[in-house]
């Protein structure tokens, strides 16, 4: 049985598809295919042979993502279902931009409101993590159209917290 | 020799600290917050007791919390790490007037050291050379008069200050008020008190410390210089000693200096002494004074051969330091790289998440002092460094070389580390020609970011096979998670509770 694999890494979507061959698997990546004999002695390591060549490679997988540690560099990878398109820069309103956290971190401050005039620059949200303070400023000048967090809340990277409308945007 | 040590801290120092008292045969006891329930420190300590929640005011900064809890389980000794509350006197006094020994310096000594402005006093009063500099008035007019005589660029510096805060660069007279001004507002938000002061800036200076310690019969010794220029965001990121630019003489002239700072203050236990070069006239200047353990302390013993938190227990014990200066040597080459969980590529910003795999490199010369191992959550909480790697080489070449090596074989998966960044300085030539100032990563590597390479094909068939091997079941007889337990409800590795096979329980 052939199964197909998606992943994606930053904006491009890879391909591969494994078919086992008794102790070996027919890898595709493109338009390579190549033989592999792999062995799982313990969980997350996976001892690959690759004619003469071995190669040790540590794997771990946390929802979606799925990270190689290979020849000393570091993957992670987003799996692709199979119906998913790629994911894109999201979007909130029409004309509104959204402001998401860069970091996760704690909300210390939020100086602005709903209503609110603001200028390109203007400081909108603190945010700390790791002893780190983060200002989070708007890109262009604009009305606050929604304010997504309040000081205490803690934030995971990418999510929004301020959106600004119209403006000079 | 103590008995029952806790230790005050988190982390990778937490660990150091537990090592070390495992060796001496001196029961640890563990302290963590809400966010540290399983963290490696508490795992490896003999006792380990919850202090407060996350936040680090409500846990690991709360003297009161950690010092009730060294009473109640019969401490008779308490070591603070560095951070959090290591160079706080007034809990090393609570600590003494609990009944119990800190492991650090004298509280006097703490606090003469601790302002920037008293330890530039006392140090120009032991003879040690400090960057020229005004701390006589907080009058604008009189500030300016002498900022005039000392001459510009000069740096405006809070007297309480720390980690770049309160700090402003001024070039021309014109911008001292207003520099004044903010630097005033700065250190009065971040320490609770606007004194400031003038300091003569010197352009792309070395960072070069001296590790110092006393004893309580009088012995002083220097264990010699840790190059610390390589910084980022006003933190260090790679240390390394011998330091490329000291020779015999200069070498021996900072050392004095620092064995004069120690004797001036009746400094007892560790201590570090930060000193700036000027790499164009070879001159040196106090800079500050830590009283605590250093986060770099391992290249010092990879070189010297001292374990540094031995000796902190040994002479915190009353104990005599057990060498003399002339039997102290630096022999080879010891480089450390500080491994941080932040995004190279998002800006150097802090990341989060679960450790899902670490493997940590294995071989001569390379030394790992981590806080975090499979499993361990990386939050928001605490500092973002959470492990030191240290390479000994027969030279400075070599040193590199096998960091480099360790760097390519430390694997972490699920949280974004700097390895990558790392790997690129020491493998840099600017870094192999030791041309390191603490301007050297805006220098060489401002807006750095990894290569943005497509993976290699072997990698996609790797994540491929391992999506599925992970979805097929293992084979009768394989050890996957869980083992042969996992069939038997009655099996003891189902429970967790007072069971242990081969102590005392």
């Amino acid at each position: 049985m052939k199964t197909e694999h998606q992943f994606q890494l930053g904006d491009k979507v890879y391909s591969a598809s494994v078919q086992r061959m008794g102790d070996d698997y027919m890898v595709t990546v493109g338009d390579a295919t190549i033989s592999v004999r792999a062995q799982r002695p313990e969980h997350g390591r996976l001892d690959l042979e690759l004619g003469d060549q071995r190669q040790r490679v540590y794997t771990a997988s946390d929802g979606r993502r799925r990270y190689v540690a290979l020849a000393g560099q570091t993957w992670e990878l987003e799996r692709v279902q199979s119906q998913h398109r790629p994911r894109s820069a999201s979007s909130g309103e029409a004309g509104a931009s959204a402001l998401e956290a860069s970091m996760p971190g704690l909300v210390l401050d939020v100086l602005v409101e709903a209503g609110d005039v603001v200028e390109r620059g203007q400081t909108l949200v603190l945010l700390e993590a790791m002893k780190m303070e983060l200002r989070i400023t708007a890109p262009a000048g604009g009305v606050v159209a929604k304010v997504h967090c309040k000081a205490g809340d803690v934030v995971d990277k990418g999510q929004v917290l301020v959106e600004i409308a119209g403006g000079d945007s | 020799m103590f008995r029952k040590i806790l230790i005050a801290n988190r982390g990778e120092v937490a660990v150091r600290i537990i090592r070390s008292c495992q060796e001496l045969g001196i029961r640890t006891v563990a302290v963590y917050s809400d966010a540290d329930d399983n963290a490696l420190h508490t795992m490896l300590a003999d006792e380990a007791v919850r202090i407060g929640p996350a936040p680090p005011a409500q846990s690991y900064l709360c003297g009161d919390c950690i010092l009730e809890q060294a009473v109640r389980l019969g401490c008779d000794a308490l070591h603070p790490g560095y951070g959090f509350l290591s160079e706080n006197a007034d809990f090393a006094e609570a600590v003494m007037q609990a009944g119990l020994t800190w492991i650090g310096p004298d509280p006097a000594a703490m606090r003469t050291m601790g302002s920037k402005t008293s330890a530039r006093t006392a140090m120009q009063a032991a003879g040690v050379p400090v960057v020229p500099g005004y701390q006589g008035s907080q009058i604008d007019a009189e500030l300016l008069a002498a900022a005039e005589q000392l001459g510009f660029p000069l740096l405006v510096k809070a007297t309480a200050g720390g980690g770049g805060k309160g700090m402003r660069i001024v070039a021309e007279p014109a911008d001292l008020p207003a520099a004044l001004a903010s630097a005033r507002r700065e250190a009065r938000n971040a320490f609770g008190d606007d004194r400031i002061y003038l300091e003569k800036l010197i352009p792309g200076p070395r960072h070069i410390e001296f590790q110092v310690f006393g004893d309580r019969h009088g012995n002083a010794v220097h264990l010699f210089e840790r190059e610390c220029s390589i910084q980022r965001r006003h933190q260090k990121i790679i240390e390394e000693t011998p330091s490329p630019f000291l020779n015999a003489t200069l070498r021996r002239q900072m050392g004095e200096a620092a064995l004069a700072a120690v004797r001036a203050v009746g400094y007892v236990n560790a201590g570090t002494l930060e000193f700036l070069v000027d790499p164009a006239t070879r001159s040196f200047y106090f800079l500050e004074m830590n009283t605590r353990l250093q986060v770099e302390h391992p290249i010092t013993e990879q070189v010297t051969g001292v374990d540094l938190v031995k000796l902190q227990l040994r002479v915190a014990a009353g104990e005599a330091i057990p060498f003399r200066q002339e039997d102290l040597g630096q022999r080879r080459h010891a480089v450390e790289c500080r491994i941080y969980a932040e995004d190279p590529a998002n800006d150097f910003l802090p990341s989060i998440g679960k450790v899902l795999r670490a493997v940590e490199p294995v071989g001569p010369g390379v030394r790992v002092d981590a806080g975090i191992t499979t499993g361990d959550e990386i939050t928001i909480h605490y500092d973002p460094m959470i492990a030191k790697l240290i390479a000994l080489g027969e030279d400075r070449a070599d040193a590199l070389r096998k960091m480099d090596w360790a760097l390519q074989h430390y694997v972490i998966l699920g949280v974004t580390t700097n390895i990558p960044f790392l790997r690129a300085v020491v493998t840099s030539d600017a870094f192999r020609r030791a041309d390191v100032t603490t301007n050297f990563v805006d220098r060489y590597f401002a807006g750095w970011r990894p290569a943005d390479e497509p993976p290699p094909d072997l990698v996609l068939a790797a994540a491929a096979l391992a999506d599925l091997l992970d979805s097929t079941p293992a084979a009768p007889g394989f050890a996957a998670d869980g083992g042969a337990g996992q069939a038997d409800p009655f099996s003891p590795w189902r429970q967790i509770s007072g069971f242990r096979t081969g102590t005392q329980p």
